[in-house]
């Protein structure tokens, strides 16, 4: 929108008024009435998202003024996004959480009494303690989001005796992650700034996810003139700087893939030395692609045959600095896997493994370890049955839809105990309805965050976090391309009565009788750490530029070498994989004709924008400024057939629930999707801007429950909605 | 030889920009703008029908303009043209006539409500004396802003507008607007 | 709303303005060429003739973001800025025409009005003079002020009525007509479109007719509203 229609709606529409009064800086005239004006600069890290750029922070008098970007990290490229600039707002959000809060009324009814830190830590003590008791302490789970400090809560759920660790891969990436793993024995990161030829299937790096490869993309299509192409149902910011887009019919990505390994498979376009050296199962794979010619696949994409075919050639000429990106959120079909999979066979038979302008296995920095008591491994097994349903997913991460059905139907075993830290389960999760029945059967639940998110509205106590501004947090080591070890210092002293999450945990365990697992502080664990570092004082050095990476220049080709053992079970690269075939998948993708919706029904799908994080920034002022309402994307042609209007308010149901959201009627989607955005229509009370039915419906709510076969992971765009004018 | 005067402008390639508005947020966060303003805003442009899309995002703010329409209609000398090119305001010197805001052909001043006076984009002259660059340009993840002094031949912004085409906003309103956008 | 009251501010204030150089303007001519049978018509012009403006002049100077440092105008003199100028002819017009005024009272007039003065200073009666003697050469000093005044004033006042229209939001038909106006009213300007102040230049055939095009919408304008 341009900047009159912004000022209009900021200032003429009741939203401003709100926004006005919710929007709140540390003392701005700071500035002008001290004349003695204190300034210092602390680098530290930004937690606004999970990229983790460096920023440095600028402080004048005790106030954090502004975030700037260091540039001494080759991780953030210099840069802080529109999230990273309004982390300031989570520091000084009047609605934030300032004091352990203990529930009062009952659960969603938002009525609070502000306790002491020991009676929290008593009280949820006392109610996980009853539970370890009646039903043993396998009957919790804990589930959490990452962050520099998880590892001390999933570690404290391990102490406790629980192996239900649910971690935010099974909701996101699962699937993309196994897939690769299963193929390379490693997930690789891909070198857009050295590529030529980019085909990217629905991975809007250019809107939903600000990180190096936005940069690295943007730089490479408009100074380097590397090509992309983008295939996507709707179209996104980037769509719009793709030179070639599709809007294929949804789900059809997997036919693509297969038609363009047909078509390098049978002109001889894969680099024949490679595949060799470094693979297995090329035979299977290539009488396995044979039916799936570009004719074929234009019938199940609608992109045309001809385009395919110039496409797969016009890969595999710029290989190796061809890459088929493989995405970040995952969370999309029931075969997702095998379309992943498909991408990786696409990437190892172009040889593009380890090369410039490729695929590059993450370098890493060896980080020291602090030396704790350890506790005993957890005795029950998982109550998502891993083992059982998803063989060769990451039990650590877990399979958190399979364990909410097995939670609601009560087997293997009752669990009554929820503990969650940085993470939003009523939005994360699909089917928000499920997600209250399993708060209904719970007897404790505990949440640890920085703002009062839905989850926490719903819990029994809520302990308040200091946010990253203002803690020390475990120095952390961000493989890559470029590996850097990051380190976050408070860059002020909590302005609230808030902890870190050490702090927290300790005060828990130590009422749980685990207090000896815990036993040392955050500085400790970082010396631990840090002195594995090949620098002098290696934690001033961080505490004063925020960032080391290794002065030598990115490696490649480490791993193409004879004597190199891929993390298979092969040892090579396995285009075939019998170990797939070993556990019942299918170990080459087999495609099948996905379902379409209905007519008179819409498939929904997702996605983010460059100024949100997932849901918990929909309340924050300086974002929801840009988008202060949900809206229905829909074509104009899908509109008028229903009677909706741009602005329209209209009722879309599916089989999970049933929202109401106002209409944006646009050409950017396909006549057969409608999209929406996520974090809007939130149940707690204290997110204003974000919270009840006029920031619009709650996607959460109208998603259906469903899952990768293979990881686990969340399967969000299977869901046929109807849509009707309200 | 004579130092030659500085003159700062900004080279913008909109085709870098994705619209993700981290200058929007920097730039309220750096100057300390209220909610119900802005100091830089995006033309945004969609045109065709699915599937010929054209999307563009164009960022845009005061153009310190060599020959600023607002500085000549300003009755008290509150607004300004430094030594170096950048328009700015007085603030304790400004009245809160308006005047400047119907001068400005971009539209790129704004009333402050709270304080009577009007204000707009400075080019963040606090960092550019600190030797630093304005926050819309540093923060880019796209880098799609060069700062810099046009006047000085070794600069980013002088290499890009001797070796690339590009074109002005609104030329014909003669106010000699310093914001280059790229074609 | 703010924006509201400013454009009907202006508005008022261009009736006001208009009235007051209006009747100086007729009072002038009465008292310079007009007959006996005009004194009428040169006294009522005279006395009525300051107020309107000095109300409205009160007004604007209100509605400044911050009025008490109104001074300011009277700091400096930008003679290519109607704001400036026009507020300069404001002031000396104010003072001129209250001298007129002045003028144009009969003896016993002024000195009731001298009478009237709570504290009976000695030193206020200092100012009790004749001034009828000075009526034309007042009329002939105020003249060309008066005719400044409609000028330049409706200038910057007109202008921000139709900007003020303009940033309302709310629509209506209006709006567009106004835009309309405002863009033809460029294109058939007779000064060059950009300065908008009536320095006398024609612009040039091709940026009128330019302006013509863009005003009726023929050309496309720069930036379309989206709705990303």
């Amino acid at each position: 929108m341009n900047r009159r229609h912004f000022l209009g709606f900021a200032v003429t529409g009741a939203a401003g008024a709100t926004l006005a009064s919710v929007s709140y800086l540390p003392p701005w005239s700071s500035r002008e009435k001290t004349a003695e004006v204190q300034r210092k600069e602390i680098p530290t890290t930004c937690e606004m998202c999970v990229n983790k750029c460096s920023i440095i922070a600028v402080v004048e008098n005790g106030n954090i003024l502004k975030l700037n970007p260091n540039p001494e990290s080759p991780r953030s490229r210099g840069m802080v996004c529109a999230r990273g600039n309004a982390g300031l707002q989570q520091v000084y959000d009047p609605a934030r959480l300032k004091k352990p809060l203990l529930r009062t009324g009952a659960r969603g009814e938002g009525k609070w009494k502000a306790v002491s830190w020991d009676e929290a830590w008593d009280f949820a003590a006392s109610k996980l303690s009853e539970v370890k008791q009646k039903y043993g302490p396998q009957a919790s789970i804990w589930s959490s989001t990452e962050s520099f400090a998880e590892t001390f809560f999933k570690n404290l759920g391990l102490a406790f005796g629980s192996p239900n660790v649910e971690r935010h891969p099974t909701l996101c990436l699962a699937s993309v992650n196994l897939a690769y793993s299963l193929t390379f024995g490693t997930v690789p990161s891909f070198d857009l700034a050295n590529a030529n030829y980019i085909i990217m299937s629905g991975a809007n790096r250019l809107e939903s996810f600000i990180m190096p490869d936005t940069v690295d993309l943007i730089g490479s299509t408009t100074e380097r003139k590397a090509r992309l192409i983008y295939l996507d149902p709707r179209f996104t910011v980037t769509a719009s700087k793709a030179d070639e887009w599709y809007p294929l019919r949804p789900h059809s990505d997997l036919a693509f893939i297969l038609a363009l390994i047909n078509v390098i498979v049978s002109e001889n376009r894969y680099d024949k030395q490679f595949v060799t050296a470094f693979t297995v199962g090329m035979d299977q794979l290539a009488e396995h692609v044979k039916p799936f010619t570009p004719e074929w696949a234009e019938v199940e994409t609608e992109i045309p045959a001809r385009d395919i075919r110039r496409i797969a050639r016009e890969f595999s000429d710029a290989a190796p600095r061809a890459v088929y990106y493989a995405g970040r959120r995952s969370s999309w079909y029931r075969d997702d896997f095998h379309m992943r999979r498909a991408q990786a066979i696409l990437n190892a038979i172009v040889g593009n493994w380890d090369r410039q302008g490729g695929m590059v296995p993450n370098a890493k920095i060896t980080l020291g370890e602090l030396m704790f008591l350890p506790w005993d491994d957890p005795q029950a097994p998982r109550v998502d049955e891993m083992e059982k349903n998803f063989p060769l997913a990451a039990k650590g991460d877990g399979a958190y839809l399979k364990m909410r059905e097995n939670i609601l139907a009560g087997v293997p075993y009752p669990v009554k105990a929820w503990m969650v830290h940085k993470q939003d389960p009523m939005n994360a999760l699909p089917e928000q309805s499920k997600t209250l029945r399993m708060i209904e059967q719970m007897d404790f639940i505990g949440v640890i965050d920085v703002q009062m998110s839905d989850t926490a509205w719903y819990a029994d106590v809520v302990f308040p976090e200091s946010t990253y501004l203002e803690r020390h947090d475990p120095i952390e080591m961000l493989a890559g391309i470029q590996p850097v070890v990051v380190m976050r210092q408070p860059v002020i002293p909590p302005l609230h009565d808030t902890k870190p999450t050490l702090e927290i945990v300790q005060g828990l365990a130590k009422r749980l009788g685990l207090g000896q697992y815990f036993d040392y502080t955050v500085e400790q664990w970082n010396e631990a750490q840090a002195k594995e570092l090949p620098i002098d004082a290696p934690l001033d050095y961080l505490r004063k530029h925020g960032v080391w990476s290794p002065p030598d220049a990115p490696k490649y080709g480490t791993t193409l070498t004879a004597e190199h053992r891929f993390g298979t079970e092969s040892g090579k690269i396995e285009l075939y994989s019998a170990r797939l075939k070993q556990f019942g998948y299918d170990p080459l993708p087999v495609y099948t004709t996905p379902s379409q919706p209905p007519p008179g029904k819409f498939r929904l799908i997702l996605g983010r924008k460059a100024y949100f994080t997932q849901a918990n920034t929909t309340n924050n002022a300086w974002l929801n400024t840009f988008q202060p309402e949900n809206r229905l994307w829909i074509h104009p042609k899908a509109a008028s057939g229903i009677g909706v209007r741009d602005s329209d308010l209209v009722q879309v149901t599916s089989a999970a629930g049933s929202i109401r959201v106002k209409a944006r009627v646009s050409e950017e989607i396909r006549p057969d999707c409608v999209f929406t955005l996520h974090g809007y229509g939130k149940k707690s009370q204290w997110q204003r801007l974000a919270a009840g039915e006029k920031s619009g419906g709650c996607d959460a709510e109208i998603i259906e429950t469903a899952w990768d076969t293979v990881s686990g992971g969340g399967a969000f765009h299977e869901t046929f909605v109807k849509v009707t004018k309200v | 030889m004579a130092e030659r005067k500085k003159r700062y402008a900004l080279v913008i390639d909109s085709r870098k920009c994705i619209a993700c508005r981290a200058c929007a947020v920097a730039c309220r966060a750096e100057n300390q703008v209220p909610l119900a303003y802005t100091r830089n805003w995006l033309n945004q442009e969609l045109r065709g029908e699915l599937p010929r899309l054209l999307a563009v995002s164009e960022p845009e703010q005061c153009h310190h303009c060599a020959q600023p329409a607002c500085v000549r209609v300003c009755p008290t000398g509150a607004s300004y043209q430094r030594a170096d090119g950048i328009v700015t305001i007085n603030d304790k010197e400004c009245v809160g006539c308006r005047y400047c805001m119907i001068a400005c052909p971009f539209d790129a001043r704004f009333f402050r409500e709270d304080r009577g006076v009007v204000e707009k984009c400075d080019l963040c002259k606090a960092r550019v004396e600190r030797g630093e660059i304005p926050a819309c340009v540093e923060t880019c993840p796209s880098k799609v802003r060069v700062f810099g002094d046009i006047n000085d031949r070794d600069s980013k912004v002088a290499q890009l507008l001797a070796t690339r085409q590009y074109r002005v906003k609104k030329s014909e309103a003669g106010t000699a607007p310093q914001i280059y956008y790229l074609v | 709303m703010k924006h509201i009251e400013w454009g009907y501010l202006i508005i008022s204030y261009l009736f006001l303005g208009g009235l007051s150089a209006g009747l100086f303007f007729v009072s002038a001519l009465s008292t310079l060429f007009g007959k006996d049978a005009n004194v009428r018509i040169a006294r009522w012009g005279a006395l009525l003739s300051p107020w309107p403006v000095i109300l409205g002049s009160a007004l604007l100077v209100f509605d400044l973001g911050n009025w008490y440092r109104f001074y300011k105008f009277f700091l400096h003199v930008q003679f290519v800025s109607p704001m400036s100028v026009g507020a300069w002819l404001l002031l000396f017009f104010s003072l001129v025409s209250l001298l007129y005024a002045f003028a144009w009272l009969t003896s016993e007039q002024r000195n009731t009005l001298f009478a009237r003065f709570p504290r009976k200073l000695p030193l206020l009666q200092v100012f009790n003079v004749d001034l009828s003697a000075y009526r034309r050469r007042l009329a002939v000093l105020g003249l060309p002020i008066a005719v400044g005044v409609g000028i330049y004033t409706r200038c910057p006042a007109r202008r921000r009525a139709v900007a003020a229209l303009l940033e309302h939001q709310s629509g209506g038909a209006a709006i567009p007509f106004f835009r309309a106006l405002y863009r033809l009213r460029r294109a058939t300007a007779r000064c060059c479109p950009q300065s908008r102040c009536h320095c006398g230049k024609r612009a040039a055939p091709a940026v009128r007719f330019g302006y013509l095009l863009h005003g009726t919408g023929v050309l496309r304008s720069d930036s379309i509203p989206a709705p990303w």
